[in-house]
């Protein structure tokens, strides 16, 4: 009976640190900046996946066991066609009508600070409308380094560099920029998408890649 | 004549009395003693020390109670575990997970010196309790018989 005491005292705190730790298991949370996730978990890098048959698929970017976490590469699961690093080289999306959008459906992806991704694409019209206009928007898993954006003209000029517009309120990890002109002359423009160049949120180098997801729009009103 | 009846039956009527106050030893010499009982108290050293932590133990308690609900509500906000929260892991988050914990080493060292503290307050309790201080007095009882005029004068006494 005189050790049951001595047993509590040493249980309660026990039981206190049991009650004060947050409780996070593997696949709750998207990665973080420069691939921030809880202490015990990694950022997994590799694209949607199951672990094995009998398992859900693991979120790409999601904060999981280390055993579960795969290497980030844009063979797996991307749209990734190289070589784009010239504009001349760029996928061509061909002409962008009035009121119309080109979603990218699967990821493009970067996989080094020196890898650009060009895309191609042709006014032809002058729209109508109350309020014609050209918009890109860029998204991004803010868990490997930050991707932007810009709009060349058929020379190489840069016309415009696209702008973080992430919603205040979003949480998700992803991150967007977005460009917003007027409507653009008729003429052939192209889109450079690399790392970006202003940014440090790399894990020095170590997380210097990304995959992103690109949506080109031309409203009208 | 009539008095002297009277007096007859008063003595007759003290007799069983004598013979049982004999019985209980009331007449001996010395053969009994009141007892004086009062209770000891604590030394102001002793009150202070035993104030002191008890109410170090209260005061240890509220802070590690307070604490430890802050710690606990830090980690429900963070908890999670098998839905997705379709949130990512921010650096707010991670400090708010590390004041979940700081919170928590506060509440388990408040609370484990809230305990010791009760506990050497009652042991302080127990070891300090006074003891009763105990007098005693002896005490005699007399029986006094007197003849009187007309008949006898019976009476009981006690000295201590």
């Amino acid at each position: 009976m005189a050790r049951l005491p001595r047993l509590a005292l040493q249980v309660a705190p026990l039981v206190i640190i049991a009650a004060c730790k947050p409780k996070i298991t593997t696949d709750t949370y998207y990665c973080g900046p420069e691939e921030l996730c809880p202490p015990g978990l990694s950022c997994h890098l590799g694209p949607t996946r199951s672990d094995d048959g009998n398992q859900r698929a693991s979120f790409a970017y999601s904060c999981v066991t280390s055993l579960a976490a795969g290497d980030f590469a844009c063979s797996e699961n991307t749209s990734d066609r190289e070589p784009d690093d010239e504009p001349a080289l760029g996928l061509d999306l061909m002409d962008l009508g009035c009121g119309s959008q080109v979603v990218q459906e699967d990821w493009g992806c970067i996989d080094s600070a020196g890898d650009l991704d060009h895309y191609q694409f042709h006014v032809a019209d002058v729209c109508a409308g109350s309020n014609p206009r050209f918009e890109v928007n860029l998204s991004y898993p803010i868990g490997a380094a930050p991707v932007s954006v810009d709009l060349l003209d058929g020379t190489g000029e840069t016309l415009a560099s696209g702008e973080i517009c992430t919603g205040a309120a979003d949480e998700g990890g992803v991150e967007e920029r977005c460009i917003t002109m007027p409507e653009l002359p008729i003429g052939d423009y192209v889109l450079r998408i690399r790392l970006d160049p202003d940014g440090n949120a790399d894990c020095d180098g170590a997380c210097a890649f990304n995959r992103y997801q690109l949506r080109l729009s031309t409203p009208i009103s | 004549m009539p008095r002297h009846v009277i007096a007859f039956a008063l003595l007759c009527g003290l007799l069983p009395n004598l013979a049982q106050a004999q019985d209980r030893g009331y007449f001996s010499e010395g053969d009994k003693q009141l007892v004086f009982k009062e209770e000891g108290s604590r030394s102001s050293t002793q009150r202070i020390v035993l104030a002191s932590l008890f109410g170090g133990a209260l005061l240890t308690g509220v802070i590690g109670s307070y604490y430890l609900l802050d710690s606990r509500d830090l980690s429900d906000e963070l908890s999670a575990s098998g839905a997705h929260t379709g949130k990512a892991w921010s650096a707010e988050l991670e400090a708010k997970r590390k004041d979940a914990l700081r919170s928590g080493r506060i509440a388990t060292v408040s609370l484990g010196l809230s305990g010791t503290l009760t506990l050497a307050g009652a042991i302080a309790y127990i070891v300090t309790a006074p003891d009763d201080e105990v007098g005693y007095q002896d005490w005699q009882t007399r029986l006094m018989v007197v003849p009187s005029a007309g008949g006898i004068m019976a009476s009981k006494g006690w000295s201590f």
